[in-house]
């Protein structure tokens, strides 16, 4: 399953809004999420159509041999503060597999921690991505804590925010109505079998202004799935 | 007669050619007749070799028999970029054995972009009682292991320098290898290991070595015992911290300023990774009196960036991330006075959308802010020929112009032309220019200004640009004093190479990859200019299974006095004489 996380705002109303939600045992669209938490922000990826299978030139990643030409180190810099595994995963295969056609392997990635499940987050304003380590939460509540800490720029009544994510038919779900388990195995499952990263862009706020009329903060957290 | 009494007594001539130090000149001197050949041969003390396949260990050593120092250079620049595939060459053990036996008394080794194993550090240890400075930039093939050989042995260490090299990291204890009674470091750069080395063996060792000047920590070094490493050596020139960030404690902060405040020697600094902003003010009392600063893994916002930056009145050089912006480099073109360098990094090199406010606006304001400036390395996603020009007109003085446009064959943002005019204004009026790389959108007319203009131009790096062999051609004829050429994706074929055959054996190198030059072509070269190794490298297979009008994948020319290398894997192939395929 590909998964898309988003953070979304508190819906404002009353909490039976989420039980309303919840019952209706039909999928959202987004902008019915947004009638119900106006303030909610959420993702849409730049490229819609991006397949999980896609192996090579994941639009993120060095489709260029050699291009732009920063060393090794560099790009590794930027694995290390961006979360992107793939850098490092192609300049492995670039730099010693280069002329072998070896399958990638576990070994492919330069930060090979067993026991990470890096994903990358970016906020919207903020130059810099962040990489959280899923695998050291066990809840979304932590998960939440975490990417406000690390932003700083939440109101800091936590009780009020909330996850969403946005699942393969483009449907905004809470997240918290899926068990956290459930996400982590599925993220794990796509590292192991060496899924290219998903990659989702965050879209230019102005775009967002549009679309979300009532919006007053300024939010947006993207997941990107790394492996 | 004998003319013998009319020549001064060899001594003298000994005595008067030490002073020449450079190269060139002591060639020019070699060349006046045959004794000063043989003098100026026997007391040279310093050799450099700029492409390690041009000549052969040797004959070096036949030549110069009394070399103290010597500096080897060995893969193509390209190789930082992965163009050059693994196994390639440049493995310097043979110079090593070479040396060995014949210099005894060799001080001083200086490396880049070679392969440098355990063995050959052994060698090194073991061979030369005074060794005393070995540089590795950007080498690799060995071990920690390899390390500790040396610091075992060399009594005399002075300089041990790994800069951006990779080394397998097995073990943080090589640094303790150092006996006790060691004391003559003078610089320690450690900065591309990827684990811990002992700490308190680096302290010790920090302490006692009281002519310490440079040192390079390591990612691995924590923030917490930077303080401690400074007090050991308060009359460090050149600091490199390690991670510079830790939880912010008032104590650890004010521990760190006051280490800081006791370095009244600092002049450079560098590390800077993971930084947490409010732990650089630690560093404000030293900013005054910094001409170097390497923040280029710095990743902290254009605001921290600038109350640093804006401090460092006497800087002379400076790198940085793009999260400077445009708004930090009219600071620094405010600021920074000084400043004679400056390289801006980029942070998200393969993200399809710009993440940072940096256009050609903030090299535009450093140019006019900053009349030293003479060297240029900076990427950036939009350029115009009207930013090009002036800074072109501003900093004539400007000797090094390296510009990386992200996005290849990008035009001019603003009128969507060809950024031709634009590198042509750099040409022409920076006279003094040496070193120029190409970006965006360019046909063979910025090649037409470049081979008009760019008379002392010495190392040229084109990528995805120019329409015709023309292109090549007004380079190879017009640049009289080109040195290197490397050119990546362009649609250069055989015309202007053949046309211009000659050239090439004036120049160091010429690297050519995905281009169009032809297998025939190449043999042509190889069978005509036997002072050339002409060497095709192609991961397909034998060249001889393709026609000869298919064209190469890559190719590598350079001029040699000691014929076909022996040591290519086998994807290179090279074009002589009688063969073209590779006897193996």
């Amino acid at each position: 399953m590909e998964l898309q996380l988003a953070l979304a705002l508190p819906i404002p109303t009353n909490p039976s809004n989420l039980l309303h939600l919840n019952s209706t045992h039909k999928k959202r669209t987004f902008s019915q999420l947004l009638d119900h938490a106006p303030q909610t922000l959420t993702l849409l990826p730049l490229t819609p159509n991006h397949n999980i299978t896609k192996n090579d030139h994941d639009e993120d990643v060095e489709a260029i041999v050699g291009w732009p030409p920063v060393n090794y180190l560099r790009k590794k810099l930027r694995v290390d503060n961006c979360g992107d595994e793939v850098v490092g995963n192609n300049d492995h295969m670039l730099r010693l597999d280069h002329h072998r056609h070896h399958d990638h392997g576990s070994d492919g990635v330069v930060e090979s921690k067993s026991n990470t499940l890096y994903v990358k987050v970016k906020m919207e304003g903020v130059g810099i991505a962040r990489k959280v380590d899923l695998g050291m939460h066990q809840s979304f509540q932590t998960l939440k804590e975490t990417l406000m800490d690390m932003f700083g720029k939440c109101n800091p009544q936590s009780n009020t925010y909330e996850l969403a994510y946005q699942d393969k038919e483009g449907d905004w779900l809470h997240a918290e109505d899926v068990p956290w388990r459930q996400v982590h195995h599925t993220i794990l499952i796509l590292k192991k079998n060496n899924q290219n990263p998903v990659k989702f862009i965050v879209p230019r706020i102005i775009i967002i202004i549009r679309i979300l009329l009532h919006i007053h903060c300024e939010l947006e957290f993207v997941f990107s799935l790394k492996i | 007669m004998p003319r013998l009494a009319y020549s001064f007594p060899e001594e003298v001539l000994e005595h008067v050619f030490s002073f020449i130090e450079c190269d060139k000149d002591r060639g020019s001197i070699s060349l006046v007749c045959k004794s000063w050949y043989e003098i100026e041969a026997w007391c040279r003390r310093r050799v450099f070799v700029g492409n390690c396949y041009a000549v052969s260990p040797a004959t070096v050593v036949k030549r110069f028999p009394k070399v103290r120092s010597v500096a080897i250079k060995g893969k193509p620049h390209f190789a930082d970029f992965n163009l050059v595939p693994e196994g390639w060459g440049a493995y310097v053990f043979p110079w090593i054995k070479a040396m060995a036996a014949a210099y005894p008394w060799l001080q001083e080794i200086r490396l880049k972009r070679m392969v440098i194993t355990d063995e050959c550090l052994e060698l090194i240890a073991k061979s030369f009682k005074n060794f005393s400075v070995l540089v590795l930039t950007s080498c690799e093939g060995f071990t920690t292991d390899g390390l500790a050989a040396i610091t075992a042995n060399c009594r005399n260490l002075r300089e041990l320098e790994l800069r951006e090299s990779e080394v397998e990291d097995i073990c943080g204890h090589w640094l303790s290898h150092f006996p006790d009674s060691y004391t003559s470091l003078v610089s320690l750069n450690i900065s591309c290991l990827g684990n811990e080395v002992n700490l308190s063996a680096l302290e010790r060792l920090v302490s006692r070595c009281t002519n310490l000047q440079t040192l390079r920590l390591n990612r691995a070094v924590p923030l917490e015992k930077l303080a401690n490493l400074l007090r050991g050596a308060p009359q460090l020139v050149e600091l490199g911290t390690g991670t510079y960030s830790t939880e912010m404690r008032p104590e650890v902060f004010a521990n760190l300023a006051e280490a800081f405040s006791g370095c009244k020697q600092l002049k450079s600094l560098s590390g800077f990774w993971d930084v947490l902003p409010s732990y650089l003010p630690a560093l404000y009392p030293v900013c005054s009196s910094l001409t170097s600063l390497n923040l280029s893994y710095a990743t902290i916002q254009s605001s921290d960036l600038i109350k640093l930056v804006s401090q460092c009145e006497s800087l002379q050089r400076l790198w940085v991330l793009d999260y400077i912006e445009d708004a930090g480099l009219e600071v620094i073109a405010a600021s920074c006075k000084d400043l004679r360098e400056l390289r801006v990094f980029p942070s998200d090199p393969f993200g399809l959308e710009p993440n940072v406010a940096l256009t050609e606006q903030g090299l535009v304001s450093v140019s006019e802010g900053c009349t030293k400036l003479q060297s240029v390395l900076y990427f950036c996603r939009q350029m115009s020929n009207a930013a090009l020009d002036t800074i072109a007109r501003n900093r004539p003085n400007m000797t090094r112009f390296r510009l990386c446009i992200i996005e290849p064959r990008a035009p001019d943002y603003l009128t969507r032309e060809p950024l031709d005019a634009g590198f042509g204004a750099i040409v022409e009026h920076c006279k003094d220019l040496r070193r120029l790389s190409l970006s965006g959108l360019l046909s063979d007319r910025v090649f037409e200004y470049i081979g008009t203009y760019g008379k002392k131009l010495e190392m040229l790096s084109v990528a995805f640009a120019g329409d015709t062999d023309l292109g090549l051609h007004h380079v190879l004829s017009g640049c009289d004093n080109l040195r290197k050429l490397e050119i990546r994706d362009c649609p250069f074929g055989d015309k202007a190479l053949l046309a211009n055959a000659a050239k090439l054996e004036t120049m160091r190198s010429l690297w050519m990859s995905s281009c169009l030059v032809s297998y025939g072509a190449c043999k042509l070269l190889g069978l005509k200019l036997p002072r050339l190794n002409v060497e095709v490298i192609d991961e397909r297979g034998p060249p001889d299974s393709r026609p000869d009008s298919s064209p190469v994948e890559k190719l590598y020319i350079y001029r040699t006095v000691s014929g076909p290398r022996l040591d290519m894997p086998g994807y290179v192939w090279r074009m002589e004489d009688d063969s073209a395929l590779r006897v193996s």
